[in-house]
């Protein structure tokens, strides 16, 4: 395989720098929206470049004049105490998920304070990534210190929110077997409201209640953020997580915003749970990507896990791992006939793939 | 409605791994819609396609852009515009898929709520066909 890895065009931005970086190779995008009335790159993506800059040594990234293609050689992924602003374009979710994919193979462990927005609808909330994503990596064997605070909410337009991110550093991953969904014991979730009303977290877990009466295990905490720790903007979301038996985790989320009641947001967000939930699957929509990249980087062994339907997103992130490591997946869609787990849902696919035998060589052993 | 839908798994199935890390000519968006008999090459041929009609009309894109004049060249040239517009520049970089109002009405219906009832620790043990 080459040292270089071309692409073109401005998606799927952020997962090929953080794969690059990774594997080592150098990164070459083309015709970033080079056919667009305002062609290059916009200010977020700017802004997840220095912030890789941040977090790395050595890296250089040269951008053409009209900012229409760039060429990325990484460096090495050093951590340590980063603080970053993320802007109002894309929400703070948008720079942490590749963050927590080099988290864990850094030098120094991280400890990354971004400042922003932290729910709304385009990119995934911090409830999300701390109740559902970053539990993920636990199989992987990446545990003590893994951590995710949000002392300040900010919705958008102004943000104003704040989190801290801590990862823990690892040489290597364990593989994974995880095909065993079990069954769903509990729901949680996280409501929250600042500079509206503080019945309206009430409200929005009220009206998701109504819906998720299968178990009785619920509880989704109500929070009414004042003060220094409300942001800027008034705004109020829900995130829902189900946990099974066998720590498969679902989950659903929405924001609200000015005109919207409570009630719909809170009864909308139960139902895409549901929906998430009928795909099935050990791992949900959101946290596909993440999980099969581990898979990748992976001892040299195999790692199973079952999916329910992949998404657009995925399919991408499953060539881009193809095209930097060179790794691919053995996918087999299981039927309700051949199906073997007791009540389990139909039609998922489980993921198989041999690990790259990824070592994290910029940790020190002792 | 059965045979059809066994009928549409067995031509789909074997097929995934190919369709994803084959000649890739669908998008990710195609395979996941399994619009992938009729139309393939879509998005990519349709830019392609349009990026050769640029040069037989022989107007580079930054003039195009400037004038709005009558010319049928230019007709073609501002619909290939609207469609980089609809198609690949709305697309997000988030893996968080677009939030999707319609079809969730559906929870209303208590036979399809039931339906899941067994993914719950409180459904029954002996599923059918498990």
């Amino acid at each position: 395989m080459s040292k270089v890895v071309r692409f073109e065009g401005h998606n799927y931005f952020r997962q090929r720098l953080v794969l690059a970086t990774l594997s080592g190779k150098i990164l070459k995008i083309e015709k970033i929206r080079s056919n667009d009335a305002n062609p290059g790159l916009r200010d977020f993506e700017a802004s997840f470049l220095r912030l890789l800059e941040k977090v790395t040594n050595g890296a250089t990234i040269e951008i053409s004049y009209t900012g229409t293609s760039i060429v990325y050689k990484p460096g090495v992924i050093i951590g340590g105490k980063v603080s970053h602003d993320c802007g109002t374009s894309r929400a703070i979710g948008y720079f942490l998920e590749p963050l927590i994919a080099l988290g864990p193979f850094s030098k120094n462990p991280m400890n990354v304070t971004l400042n922003g927005i932290t729910n709304d609808n385009v990119d995934i909330s911090v409830d999300t990534i701390r109740t559902v994503l970053l539990p993920q990596l636990k199989k992987f064997g990446i545990e003590e210190g893994l951590e995710l605070d949000i002392p300040n909410r900010g919705a958008p337009p102004n943000g104003g929110g704040r989190v801290t991110f801590r990862c823990p550093i690892v040489r290597t991953l364990k593989p994974i077997q995880f095909i065993d969904e079990g069954r769903i014991k509990r729901i949680r979730g996280v409501a929250y409201c600042t500079r509206v009303a503080p019945q309206f977290s009430n409200r929005m877990v009220d009206a998701a209640r109504g819906v998720l009466d299968y178990v009785n295990d619920i509880n989704i905490a109500a929070v009414h953020y004042q003060g220094d720790k409300s942001g800027l903007s008034p705004g109020f979301a829900i995130s829902l997580l189900a946990k099974s038996t066998t720590s498969a985790y679902y989950s659903a989320e929405l924001a609200g915003g000015p005109g919207q009641a409570p009630e719909d947001i809170g009864l909308q967000a139960a139902r895409m749970l549901l929906s998430e939930i009928r795909k099935g699957g050990c791992v949900d929509s959101i946290s596909q990507t993440l999980v099969l990249l581990m898979m990748v980087l992976g001892p040299n062994d195999v790692s199973k896990v079952r999916v329910g339907e992949l998404t657009p997103f995925t399919i991408q992130y499953l060539r881009d791992l193809q095209d930097f490591f060179g790794s691919t997946f053995k996918i087999i869609q299981e039927t309700d006939k051949d199906k073997t787990v007791l009540g389990a849902a139909p039609n998922t696919l489980l993921m198989t793939c041999v690990g790259i035998g990824y070592v994290n060589t910029n940790k020190k052993t002792t | 409605m059965a045979k059809a839908e066994s009928v549409f798994h067995s031509r789909r199935r074997p097929n995934l791994i190919r369709l994803i890390y084959g000649d890739r000519k669908y998008t990710p968006e195609q395979i996941v819609n399994g619009d992938i008999e009729e139309t393939p090459l879509k998005l990519k041929g349709e830019e392609e396609d349009n990026e050769a009609s640029d040069e037989d009309f022989g107007t580079g894109p930054g003039a195009a852009g400037e004038d709005d004049s009558d010319d049928d060249g230019e007709d073609f040239l501002t619909l290939k515009k609207e469609d980089s517009d609809t198609t690949v520049a709305k697309m997000i970089d988030s893996c968080k898929s677009t939030v999707e109002f319609t079809g969730l009405e559906e929870w209303d219906d208590l036979d399809l709520k039931e339906s899941i009832r067994d993914r719950f620790v409180t459904g029954s043990l002996d599923v059918p066909g498990a």
